[in-house]
C-alpha cells in the first residue's frame, strides 16, 4: 500500500524560511514601490465599493436627513444674522473685484502655473472611511474616467484634507493628512504680515488634533492663528491651499530650528463631500 | 452560496459602511468586523482547509477593497485562521469563550499587524500607538461577535450554516 512520505525537519525549516521570505519580500514590494492598481484590482475594487455604495446609499439618505432638519434650524438664526450683514457685501465686492484684477496682473508678471485658481475642480462624494488606525484613508466616487490622477490634492469647504493615492475607473482613495505614513511632505507657508515663514508638514498628533511644521529655520516671531497655507513647490499641490492656524511654536533642543504646531482648518470628521483638484499631479 | 459567506460578505460590506459614522480620532470602536466574522464562522467548516481558503480570499478582497495592500491582510487572516483553530480546540463553545476568543485574536492581530508594517513599511514601532490600536479595537468588536452569536447560536445550527 501506498504511504504518504513525510518530509524530513529540515526540509520543512527550509521551506518555512523560503515561504517567509516570499512573503515578507511581496509585502515590502507592496508597501514601498509607488505601483499602480492593476485592471484586476481596479475591477475588484469597483465591484465591490459600487455594492458597499448601493447598501450606503439608503443609510445615507437617512443620516442626511436628519442633519438637514438640525441645520434647517440653525439656518433660520443665522438667516437674520446674514441679513444685517448683507448691507456690506455691495462694498466687499467692490474691493474683491479690484484684488481680483490685481491678483490676475501679478499672477501674468510672475507666470505662475500652479496656483489654486486655476486648478480644476471635481466635486465627490466620501463613500468610504478606512478609519483604521494604520491607513486612515477615504474612498471617493470619483477615478480615473473624471481626470482624477494620484497626487491629486483633495479638500474640503474648509481646506486640504490630503491627496489622492490610488485611482481605479470609478473610485479613487485619498490619503488623509492625518495618516501616519504620508508619502509626500506637505511643503507650507506661514503667513506672517507681509513675510512669509516657509516649513514642512511632518507629523500628526492625533491625541491633541495638530500637525507639526518642521525645517523653520527663520527667527521671525510667528504669532498665535497665523494662516498656514500650501506653497505649491514641488509640484505636489497647488499654492494658497489652507492648511491651518497656528497654535504655538517650539524651539528645538539646540535652539536652531522652531517647530509650529498647527490646528487643521478642515474638519476631518466632516468629510462626506470633498473636492479634488485635479491639476498639479505628481507621479 | 451558504449563508455564511452571505455573513462574511455583509461585514465585508458593513465595515466600509460603519466606518462612516465612526470619528475618525476614535480611541473606542475601531470596527474589525470581518475579523469578528471569521473567529465566529470557524465552527461552521466542517473541512479546516475550507475555512483558510475562505480566510485568504477575504482578507484580499478586504485588501483590494479598503486597503490596496495586496496579500497584507490576506496573509494576516490566513495566520489568524490558524490560530482560530487551535483556540477553538481549547475552549468549548459558548458565549464567554468566544468573547475572550475574540479579544485574544484582535491583540494578536493588532500585534501582527503592526509588527509587520513596521517591518515592511516605513512606520516607527511605538509600543503606546501599538497599545491604542489594541484598546480602540475592542469595545465595538466584542458587541459585533456578542450580537452574531445571539442571531445565529452555534450550539443550535451546528455545521448547518
Amino acid at each position: 500500500m501506498h504511504r504518504k512520505r513525510k518530509l524530513e525537519p529540515r526540509y520543512i525549516v527550509i521551506l518555512l524560511l523560503v515561504g517567509i521570505t516570499v512573503i515578507l519580500g511581496s509585502l515590502f514590494y507592496i508597501f514601498h514601490e509607488n505601483r499602480s492598481l492593476t485592471i484586476i484590482e481596479k475591477g475588484v475594487k469597483d465591484i465591490g465599493l459600487f455594492l458597499e455604495g448601493v447598501i450606503y446609499t439608503p443609510v445615507r439618505w437617512v443620516s442626511e436627513t436628519i442633519e438637514v432638519t438640525k441645520e434647517r434650524q440653525e439656518i433660520n438664526k443665522e438667516y437674520d444674522q446674514l441679513k444685517r450683514k448683507s448691507l456690506e457685501y455691495d462694498l466687499l465686492e467692490a474691493k474683491y473685484n479690484e484684488l481680483d484684477k490685481e491678483f490676475k496682473e501679478i499672477t501674468d508678471l510672475m507666470e505662475l502655473n500652479s496656483t489654486m485658481s486655476e486648478g480644476t475642480y471635481v466635486n465627490a462624494t466620501t463613500i468610504n472611511r478606512n478609519i483604521d488606525y494604520w491607513y486612515q484613508t477615504i474612498t471617493i466616487d470619483k477615478g480615473s474616467k473624471s481626470d482624477i490622477k494620484k497626487g491629486n490634492a483633495v479638500i474640503n469647504s474648509k481646506g486640504l484634507i490630503g491627496y489622492v493615492d490610488t485611482t481605479s475607473n470609478y473610485y479613487s482613495t485619498a490619503k488623509l493628512l492625518t495618516s501616519e505614513n504620508l508619502n509626500h511632505k506637505i511643503s507650507v507657508k506661514i503667513e506672517v504680515g507681509e513675510l512669509f515663514v516657509y516649513g514642512l508638514l511632518t507629523y500628526y498628533d492625533k491625541d491633541k488634533n495638530i500637525f507639526m511644521i518642521e525645517g523653520i529655520s527663520e527667527n521671525t516671531g510667528i504669532p498665535k492663528g497665523s494662516v498656514v497655507t500650501t506653497t505649491g513647490l514641488g509640484n505636489t499641490f497647488p499654492s494658497g491651499l489652507v492648511v491651518g492656524y497656528v497654535e504655538s511654536t517650539l524651539m528645538d533642543n539646540f535652539e536652531l530650528a522652531k517647530t509650529v504646531n498647527i490646528k487643521p482648518a478642515a474638519n476631518f470628521e466632516d468629510i462626506s463631500y470633498v473636492t479634488v483638484i485635479t491639476k498639479g499631479d505628481v507621479e | 452560496m451558504k449563508i455564511r459567506y452571505y455573513l462574511l460578505t455583509i461585514s465585508l460590506i458593513i465595515e466600509g459602511i460603519i466606518s462612516n459614522f465612526i470619528s475618525i480620532q476614535t480611541k473606542l470602536w475601531s470596527p474589525l468586523l470581518l475579523l469578528m466574522t471569521i473567529i465566529f464562522i470557524y465552527p461552521y467548516f466542517k473541512n479546516d482547509k475550507k475555512y483558510y481558503k475562505m480566510c485568504l480570499i477575504y482578507g484580499i478582497l478586504y485588501d483590494l477593497i479598503y486597503t490596496n495592500t495586496l496579500v497584507f491582510h490576506g496573509f494576516l487572516f490566513l495566520l489568524i485562521g490558524y490560530i482560530v483553530h487551535y483556540l477553538y480546540k481549547l475552549f468549548s463553545l459558548n458565549i464567554i469563550n468566544i468573547i475572550t476568543t475574540s479579544l485574544i485574536l484582535v491583540i494578536i492581530y493588532r500585534i501582527l499587524g503592526y509588527s509587520l508594517l513596521c517591518l515592511v513599511s516605513s512606520y516607527n514601532f511605538s509600543w503606546i500607538t501599538l497599545l491604542n490600536s489594541i484598546t480602540s479595537s475592542l469595545l465595538l468588536n466584542v458587541i459585533y461577535i456578542t450580537f452574531l452569536y445571539i442571531i445565529i447560536n452555534p450550539k443550535y445550527h451546528y455545521y448547518k450554516l
